[in-house]
């Protein structure tokens, strides 16, 4: 057992809708909260701020009132050290950069938005403005009246949050006397209320007009003339408007990238700070001890953000416990007289769990999350996982030659988070097998290193398989990535040697799969057979 | 640091097989840290070997911690007899040091040493250094001309640099260009008149370094 000593503050980073509210309810778990604000000041995002103002402004009251919550204002982050239980956050403010520890962090930035005035040929001036805009008329009591077109995105699909944010808009400027067209390319109502919404908005004389034709906006004596085609009266229609309202298209905040590479937490494709799978919903990232919610993780309606700030009060309490000394159970080490520090294990470490201690490079058993990339990586054998040591795979290898019978052995090291799951399965319903097919449990088919296939080869057996996760499925992101790299390498090293590559194959699928688990195995197995031995 | 590729299986078969127990030999420093002849690399390439040649040869691994040192060479002195040959996966320096040390084994590389460079990127290296003898990092801005310029001009650009880049490949940029951009942003651009000497080429013929210090202990001085 190790003592590790925990940090019981929690630093929250955004002052929008998300960082508010999960400040929130983070404090309610009885935990300090740093809130940190970044430049954007502390106000809501303005595609929630119809729902949400009101609750925004009673719990930011709340929370100033509160002597456990420090706000910092306008601060930029520099550097970020340590890990769970232990952070060190370098903040830079009024040109002043001071070291702060925390236990946590909780990554709440809030969204950008771009309004789409370049798509439709526009300019922003009197009569031509965003939604954002509107939303300042409105608080200023100066609403305008008329005739108004709001006109989304038609490049790409809108979303339900900013389709929302428009329609309350519509309602409100509707009920001041305008009268307001909404051209949309596809409706949107995945979100909690939204479609009771917009049929109330209809029935409030909102006319919705849903097309798949870009509406075109022409100005002529400083009007707006919109026409598109309206698919319902099959017209080409034309609307002389008064003024037209441009969506605010969102975007992840223009700073995420940066806290991606300082905190070492992936991004999807769009640039959130929560990549795409499924292991990470609601509020996880890559690393222990580091959440991210709401506007960070994704475009999400106003209820899911207060979900996620619930969720993660009560998984900062999971982790954290209070604070204080926590025993761990040493779970991975390093030789360190075998270790060359190379840092390949550093680089590699989906969990940013390796560290050095001085000049030792040392694994935070509190962090690791057991994969094994970083031992299948190690250029020196230095690190072992306790419960997956090399030498105890290198046994149970060596337990299945022993029962190697007359016909041939396939012998498959399945990730215990998806392929063992299913080979169970595949046992237990009775799904048909490869005859003298073994199983070889592995914590990720990251762990699977290119030594234990040759050495299962040398060995004598006939075949080997990788069952790992799909693609975006796996817990360690990247175990799945670098087992399919080293097949690859494998099958090169094969090819050279003079042995039929296909003696090696990765298969991919989830625990819940084991028929396809059985069939996919068959078809390498047949294959396999057909070399003979 | 010295940084390797492991040579292809194909050439390493060639040089082994005349041989019955081939022992390999890892290095666990330089070609340790770029992933190419470690104790990882060794069990590798043993395993390789085992399955392409069948029972013609047999092998053993071991990794030492250098073998650009004696004292870690002679560890092997109990276990030389055993072996018709070596397989070392050090750098060059190594392979020779090996055999040097037992002059009556064969010792064959499996590892080609390609240069001395830097970790870009886990499993990335790049050449930075090429060990000339006479470094002018001092007034190239941190760049060296002899590795990052194709013809190793100490005084330069020449004609053939076209808009930052080397005529040699639109990829290639030019190290003059690259120093000249750096040392104005250093504000010493005067530097960039200095004219280098000619280097005198010592590494056409192996060197010795003495260290300062050491150079009583052996009664001479460093060439």
């Amino acid at each position: 057992m190790i003592e590790i000593n925990i940090n019981p503050d929690v630093l929250v980073i955004g002052g929008g809708v998300a960082g508010i509210l999960a400040t929130q309810k983070i404090r309610k778990q009885g935990y300090s909260v740093s809130i940190l604000d970044q430049g954007q000041g502390f106000e809501p995002d303005p595609c929630y701020k119809m729902e949400s103002a009101s609750y925004y402004s009673n719990t930011i009251q709340e929370l100033k009132k509160d002597p456990k919550v420090s706000w910092l204002e306008d601060g930029q982050i520099t550097k970020v050290d340590g890990m769970l239980g232990d952070f060190k956050v370098y903040v830079k403010s009024n040109g002043k950069v001071e070291r702060k520890n925390f236990g946590a962090i909780v990554v709440a930035t809030p969204f950008d938005c771009i309004p789409v005035f370049e798509e439709y040929g526009l300019t922003p001036g009197e009569n031509v403005f965003s939604v954002n805009h509107l939303l300042e008329l409105l608080s200023e009591n100066k609403p305008p009246t008329g005739i108004a077109v709001f006109l989304t995105t038609f490049q790409e699909e809108t979303n339900p949050v900013s389709f929302k944010n428009i329609v309350l808009n519509a309602i409100e400027i509707g009920k001041l006397g305008s009268t307001v067209y909404v051209f949309v390319r596809n409706v949107k109502t995945a979100a909690p209320g939204l479609e009771k919404l917009i049929l109330h908005a209809k029935n409030h004389g909102v006319m919705i007009i849903k097309s798949n034709k870009a509406p075109e906006v022409e100005i002529k004596d400083n009007r707006p003339i919109v026409t598109t085609y309206d698919p319902i009266i099959k017209k080409d229609i034309e609307i002389y408007a008064d003024y037209v309202i441009i969506e605010d298209k969102i975007v992840p905040n223009e700073k995420n990238n940066e806290i991606s590479e300082l905190f070492g937490i992936h991004t999807d494709s769009n640039g959130f700070l929560q990549t795409n799978n499924v292991r990470r919903i609601p509020v996880f990232t890559n690393r222990k001890g580091i959440f991210v919610v709401g506007s960070a993780a994704n475009i999400k309606p106003f209820p899911y953000i207060l979900t996620d700030a619930i969720d993660v009060s009560c998984e900062i309490q999971g982790l954290l416990k209070g604070g204080g000394k926590v025993e761990v159970e040493e779970t991975i080490s390093i030789d360190q007289e075998k270790c060359v520090r190379c840092l390949t294990c550093y680089r590699v470490c989906p969990h940013g769990a390796i560290y050095w201690d001085v000049d030792r490079v040392a694994i935070s058993s509190l962090v690791c999350e057991g994969c094994g990339i970083c031992t299948a990586e190690c250029p020196m054998n230095a690190i072992q996982i306790n419960e997956y040591s090399d030498d105890k795979i290198k046994d149970e290898l060596k337990d299945i030659l022993k029962s190697k019978g007359d016909e041939p052995l396939f012998v498959a090291f399945c990730c215990k988070n998806s392929a063992f799951e299913a080979a169970k399965g595949a046992e237990k319903q009775g799904i048909d097998l490869p005859k003298g097919f073994k199983v070889i449990k592995v914590p990720c088919a990251g762990k699977v290193d290119v030594d234990y296939v040759l050495e299962a080869l040398v060995k004598g057996v006939d075949g080997v398989i990788i069952g790992a996760c799909y693609k975006d499925n796996c817990k360690s992101e990247k175990g799945n990535i670098f087992a399919s790299y080293r097949i690859a390498h494998l099958k090169d090293i094969l090819s050279q040697i003079g042995i039929n590559p296909k003696r090696v194959e990765l298969i991919n699928v989830a625990s819940n799969m084991p028929k396809e688990f059985g069939l996919k195995l068959q078809e390498v197995s047949k294959k396999i057979v057909g070399m003979g031995s | 640091m010295i940084v390797g590729t492991r040579k292809p299986l194909e050439e390493i078969k060639a040089m082994i097989s005349p041989y019955k127990k081939v022992l390999i030999v890892g290095c666990g420093t330089c070609v340790a840290v770029c992933l190419a002849g470690g104790e990882k690399e060794v069990e590798v390439l043993k395993n390789e070997l085992s399955l392409a040649m069948g029972d013609k040869v047999s092998f053993d691994g071991v990794t030492l911690e250098r073998q650009c040192d004696k004292e870690f060479l002679e560890q092997l002195s109990d276990v030389v007899d055993q072996y018709d040959a070596f397989l070392s996966m050090a750098c060059g320096a190594g392979v020779q040091f090996l055999s040097e040390v037992y002059p009556e084994k064969p010792v064959f590389p499996a590892v080609n040493t390609t240069f001395m460079g830097i970790n870009r990127a886990v499993g990335w290296y790049e050449e930075r250094c090429r060990g000339c003898g006479n470094c002018v990092l001092g007034i190239t801005g941190g760049i060296c001309p002899v590795t990052m310029c194709a013809k190793s001009l100490f005084n330069g650009p020449c004609g053939g640099t076209n808009k930052g880049k080397c005529e040699i490949d639109e990829e290639q940029p030019c190290a003059w260009y690259m120093i000249y951009e750096r040392l104005e942003k250093q504000g010493r651009l005067d530097q960039i008149m200095d004219v280098i000497p000619a280097n005198n080429w010592e590494n056409q013929r192996p060197r010795t370094v003495i260290q300062p210090g050491y150079e009583n202990l052996y009664n001479t001085s460093s060439k």
